[in-house]
């Protein structure tokens, strides 16, 4: 029994004294490597960046900001900016493609009557970010109007519709 | 002073974390490709009362002597109104063109009474007719009446 419990012991201290298999330790030691012109041993060590974060998830960052909402005062035909702004941290290869669009045409309703008013969107076309931006904008800046002769063919009232910001993620090409 | 220094952080820091609320933000959480939506509204809060509308018409109307055809005369009607509401256009008179003393009836006709609805252009038309039968019983000359246009919204 005594022999066992010593040939265990031994194997717990055994497996103690084991250095993990990850850490790849350079060592200098006496004539290893060998000293240079100057007498001194060098070795070097690697400094990598990794592309996860700390809790080992993607480290790419991405935002675009834009108004929540437009509010034209009746009969107010100047346009307004729908512009958006762009920040983010990408992959190196990666990108960002931003557009807007009108949602079913730009038409604008209300409960209370048939008919409806159209809004036009100005610029909403795609546009390209490349990795690293800081409250980017497009250089075509996205606007929303809405024509006089719209407010002239319908009755007064709160009509509303919806405008489509899309952020697309283009990862690197492999 | 500490505790000015650090109440006056805390709020700077309050004030940073602060997100207008009238921006709409899309990131890389909201998959891909993320869509968000933006209202686009009107707003009629400084619209006073039911709305506007004009109603034209031609000042005056000449009638030919002895002539018993109708006279046209249009009017036209535009409105901007809110949703639900109309425009009642009435014209009206007592019938009857006067000269001092003398008397020289005529009927009149057409689109004496036209509702428009809240967003509307329309051009009316009513008439004036003499019968022949009241020419000839007028001495010539230059009677006059006047026809009066009423708008209101309903």
């Amino acid at each position: 029994m005594k022999k066992i419990i010593s040939v265990l012991l031994a194997v717990a201290m055994l497996a103690a004294l084991t250095v993990p298999a990850f850490a790849a330790d350079i060592t200098i030691s006496k004539d290893e490597p060998a000293a240079g012109p100057d007498g001194a041993q060098k070795a070097t060590v690697d400094v990598v960046t990794k592309t996860t974060n700390t809790e080992g998830a993607d480290a790419y960052t991405y935002s675009v900001t834009f108004p929540a909402s437009f509010e034209f005062a009746w009969g107010d035909t100047n346009a307004k900016s729908a512009t958006y702004t762009v920040t983010s941290q990408l992959l190196l290869g990666a990108s960002l493609d931003v557009s807007v669009a009108a949602n079913n045409g730009g038409e604008m309703t209300n409960e209370n009557t048939a008919s409806t008013l159209t809004y036009t969107l100005t610029n909403g076309g795609s546009t390209h970010f490349t990795e690293v931006n800081n409250s980017a904008a497009p250089t075509a800046a996205p606007s929303v109007s809405i024509a006089k002769e719209e407010y002239d063919g319908v009755p007064i009232a709160a009509y509303t519709g919806t405008l489509t910001y899309t952020v697309t993620y283009n990862a690197p090409t492999p | 002073m500490k505790k000015v220094i650090s109440v006056l952080l805390a709020v700077m820091m309050l004030a940073a974390l602060m997100i207008p609320a009238f921006a709409a933000t899309l990131d890389q959480t909201g998959g891909n490709p993320a869509t968000g939506g933006a209202t686009v509204k009107t707003d009629t809060s400084a619209v006073t009362g039911d709305g506007a509308y004009t109603v034209t018409y031609d000042a005056e109307i000449s009638v030919p002597w002895n002539s018993t055809a109708a006279v046209s005369s249009n009017y036209t009607v535009e409105t901007h109104l809110k949703t639900g509401k109309q425009l009642l256009v009435t014209a009206t008179s007592d019938g009857i063109m006067t000269y001092n003393a003398l008397e020289l009836p005529y009927t009149l006709g057409g689109d004496t009474a036209y509702t428009a609805g809240a967003a509307e252009t329309a051009t009316k038309a009513i008439t004036v007719t003499v019968a022949q039968s009241a020419w000839d019983e007028a001495p010539i000359a230059e009677y006059t009446d006047t026809i009066t246009y009423t708008a209101e919204i309903v």
